[in-house]
Parts: structure tokens; C-alpha cells; sequence
């Protein structure tokens, strides 16, 4: 009985006590005043496309040159460019390819983000048909280039050719890749890492 | 007959004695008289706030008259982050800025800082003034930088290095790269009686791990304090 008496007065006292801290502390808060400063950082885009403006050979020209009376005859190689759905690649096909003849693929390359980029390093064919194509194989408008600048929206068009050269061995397979590496302008020329 | 007798005699005597002591008390009591004192407290206000016309960035999206403009980005490239224009004098980017009175008090308190088309090494400033607008003095007392995620990032004037000259890396978005650098020209404090005001400066420079097309934000709480009890918030340097 002695015990609940004694708990039961001090309940109400701790209470009290707890209430006067309570209102005591936010009497002694300092005044103090905030401002707000919110940051937003909406970051561009760095981003480019490539697309197929068109593909050939010369075999028929060669075949008018050489005084063939229809052309077309002559007709028997093909070549296909075809833009992956991301548009970040094209596979190109040469089908019974043999020396002499000039195979093209015009590309576009385009600008598609938000900031200006500049093309790092001279776009050159890397791979075996290196091994058999002629030394004027490869771009030949000049125009995809080592820091070549492209803004957004902005457009280029080359013509990449391929000639088989005598050493080309016949029903083979011969590979090669082209890259084309773009990075923000305000970067060039540090090298993108690898 | 006589019982009755006796019995007023008693009543009538403890009466007589009451009335006259009460005069006698009366009669000798101190002279006094109250003066009352009124107790009135007009308390002061604390306040402080941003103003049109005082808050320049150096890569302004717009003129005074919210016409676009062209103006030319600064960069600020490793090791050492010096601003410079950017290569060409180029315009991709811009800051926008706008100032809020986000409680309705009737000044602004919340200043809005967009950065727009950033990219990597994109640098921008952002200058600002404070005023006193209260009617007791204030000290501009720390900043919180708070991300969105709550992390924050206390600094006054006993811990400004960081802040202040070797730029406060942020990662805005959890991806565990950091995202800008955040430089702050403190005038941490520094006090302001009524009616003046203080220059401060932001400086955020966005890095090459900052994702591509995201949205990112973090938020600067300013705090000014009475001037008088600076000291208990903030450590003072020894000699």
C-alpha cells in the first residue's frame, strides 16, 4: 500500500516535471531563420545516329566503260547497308564481291542530343579486308573526320567505299569494323576511356 | 430572572473587547500604498531574405526582361577547377534563376537555381545578397546541404574548407558516382544590423559521372541566428 502511495504521487510530479522541461527548453530556443537555396541540375544529352542514305557499286559503269552492250549483265555483286534498330550501327554485306569493282555505303551521321560533340579520331576500316581492299578504300568525302564538330541537329554525309584488291582470294570471308567515336566538344581531344 | 442576567453579562464582554481591539488595530495600522508596474514586451523579429535584382548567375538563360539570350558557358576543368569560358564561347547551357516567398510573409526566402543542358565541366556562379530585414541584428550562422535522400552536410565558420575551397562532392542520385562539385563563398559569420546585407556566391560544377538527361537536385538551408548567441552555436576559434 506504502509503495502504491508513493508511485501514485509521483506519477503526476514527473509529469509536471517533464511539462516544465518541455516548456522551459522552447523558451531557450535561439531565434534563427532559414532561406532555401534548391539546386536543380538537368543535364543534356550526348547522343548520335547514324542512318543509310543510300548504297551501290559500279559494276554497271565498268561494264558501259569496257563497251558491254547491256550493262546489266554485268550486274552480279551486291551490296546491303543495314541500320541496326538502334541506330548506332551498320552491318554491311558484299556479295560476290571480286576485284576491281567499288562497292559504297553513304552514311549519314547525325547529331541527336543536346550538345555539341566532336568526332575523336579519323574513322579508318580496321579487320582482314584491310588486308585485300585498295588504299583508297575507306571514307572518301573527308568530311567524318578527326574533330569534325557536330551541334545538335546537325547532319554530315560521307560515302564509305570498298575495292577489292587482286589478292582478294575467291569464296572467302573478309570482316572489318569502322568506328566512329564522338565525345562532348568542351572534352576534345582527351581520349575517351577505352 | 437573575439566570438570564448572568447570562448576558458574558456574551456582552467578549463583543466590547472585539470592537476595541479592532479600533486600536485600526487605528495604528502602517501607512503603505501599492505602485504597479506594467511589464510590456514588444519582442523583436528575426528575418532576413533574398531580393529581386540582387541574385546574378553567370550563365543566364534570359535577360531582365525574360527574352532569351545567348551567353556564353564557363567551364571549370581538373585538377584545379578554374572557371574559364567555355572552348569557342559557346552556348549550350544556362541557370536559371527565380526567388520564391515560399511562407507568404511577403519576402522571398527560397531562391530557385536551374541548371539547364549541363554537361560535364559545365561551371556556373550564382551571386547572391542576403538582407536584414528583421529589427535585431543577425550572424549568418551554417548551411545544410541536403540531399534527397536526407543526407546532410553541416558548415560554418569553424568547418568552411571544404565548402569553401576544396568543393563538396555530391552524388544527387545514389548511383555512388558523384554527380557536381558544390563550392560555397561563405561569409559565414559574418553580422548584419538591420537593414544591411551580405554578398554570397554558389559555384556548381557538373562532373563526367553525372548520368545523361536526369533531373537532379539538392537543396542549401541558410540560417542566420540572433547575433547575440551566435557563440553557443558555433565553436569560436582559439588564437
Amino acid at each position: 500500500m506504502n509503495t502504491n502511495k508513493k508511485l501514485g504521487a509521483a506519477v503526476p510530479l514527473l509529469l509536471l516535471a517533464v511539462l516544465a522541461v518541455g516548456m522551459f527548453g522552447g523558451a531557450m530556443a535561439l531565434w534563427w531563420e532559414r532561406l532555401n537555396v534548391n539546386v536543380n541540375v538537368n543535364t543534356g544529352t550526348l547522343d548520335a545516329q547514324l542512318s543509310v542514305e543510300g548504297s551501290g557499286d559500279n559494276e554497271e559503269a565498268l561494264a558501259v566503260q569496257a563497251g558491254e552492250p547491256d550493262p546489266t549483265v554485268k550486274d552480279v555483286s551486291n551490296i546491303t547497308c543495314t541500320l541496326a534498330d538502334d541506330a548506332n550501327s551498320i552491318d554491311i554485306v558484299i556479295n560476290n564481291a571480286y576485284p576491281g569493282v567499288t562497292y559504297y555505303c553513304n552514311i549519314n551521321l547525325e547529331n541527336t542530343g543536346t550538345i555539341p560533340f566532336k568526332v575523336y579520331g579519323t574513322p579508318t576500316l580496321e579487320g582482314n579486308i584491310t588486308t585485300v581492299m585498295t588504299s583508297d578504300s575507306g571514307f572518301q568525302n573527308g568530311t567524318i573526320v578527326n574533330g569534325l564538330q557536330m551541334h545538335p541537329g546537325d547532319v554530315v554525309y560521307d560515302t564509305l567505299a570498298i575495292t577489292l584488291t587482286n589478292s582478294a582470294q575467291e569464296n572467302s570471308v573478309y570482316t572489318g569494323h569502322l568506328n566512329i567515336t564522338v565525345e562532348q566538344w568542351n572534352e576534345f581531344p582527351t581520349a575517351p576511356p577505352s | 430572572m437573575n439566570s438570564n442576567r448572568k447570562a448576558v453579562l458574558p456574551i456582552g464582554l467578549p463583543l466590547m473587547l472585539a470592537l476595541v481591539i479592532a479600533s486600536i488595530a485600526g487605528a495604528s495600522a502602517l501607512w503603505y500604498k501599492t505602485m504597479d508596474t506594467n511589464i510590456t514586451v514588444h519582442s523583436g523579429e528575426l528575418d532576413w531574405e533574398f531580393r529581386n535584382n540582387t541574385v546574378f548567375t553567370s550563365d543566364p538563360c534570359t535577360d531582365n526582361m525574360n527574352n532569351s539570350i545567348t551567353w556564353p558557358d564557363s567551364n571549370a576543368f581538373p585538377p584545379d577547377f578554374d572557371v574559364v569560358i567555355a572552348p569557342e564561347g559557346k552556348d549550350v547551357g544556362c541557370t536559371g534563376l527565380g526567388l520564391i516567398d515560399s511562407d507568404g510573409d511577403g519576402d522571398y526566402d527560397t531562391l530557385n537555381v536551374t541548371l539547364n543542358n549541363v554537361y560535364p565541366y559545365y561551371a556556373t556562379e550564382v551571386d547572391f545578397r542576403v538582407w536584414n530585414i528583421g529589427t535585431i541584428p543577425l550572424k549568418i550562422w551554417r548551411i545544410q546541404v541536403i540531399l534527397d535522400n536526407g543526407t546532410i552536410y553541416e558548415y560554418t565558420e569553424a568547418n568552411p574548407n571544404e565548402v569553401e575551397h576544396e568543393g563538396l562532392y555530391l552524388d544527387l542520385n545514389g548511383d555512388g558516382n558523384y554527380d557536381v562539385i558544390m563550392l560555397w563563398g561563405d561569409n559565414f559569420g559574418n553580422q548584419l544590423e538591420t537593414g544591411q546585407n551580405a554578398d554570397i556566391s554558389l559555384h556548381v560544377i557538373v562532373l563526367q559521372t553525372a548520368p545523361q538527361g536526369a533531373n537532379l537536385h539538392f537543396m542549401i538551408g541558410l540560417d542566420a541566428v540572433q547575433w547575440n548567441e551566435y557563440s553557443s552555436v558555433v565553436p569560436q576559434q582559439g588564437p
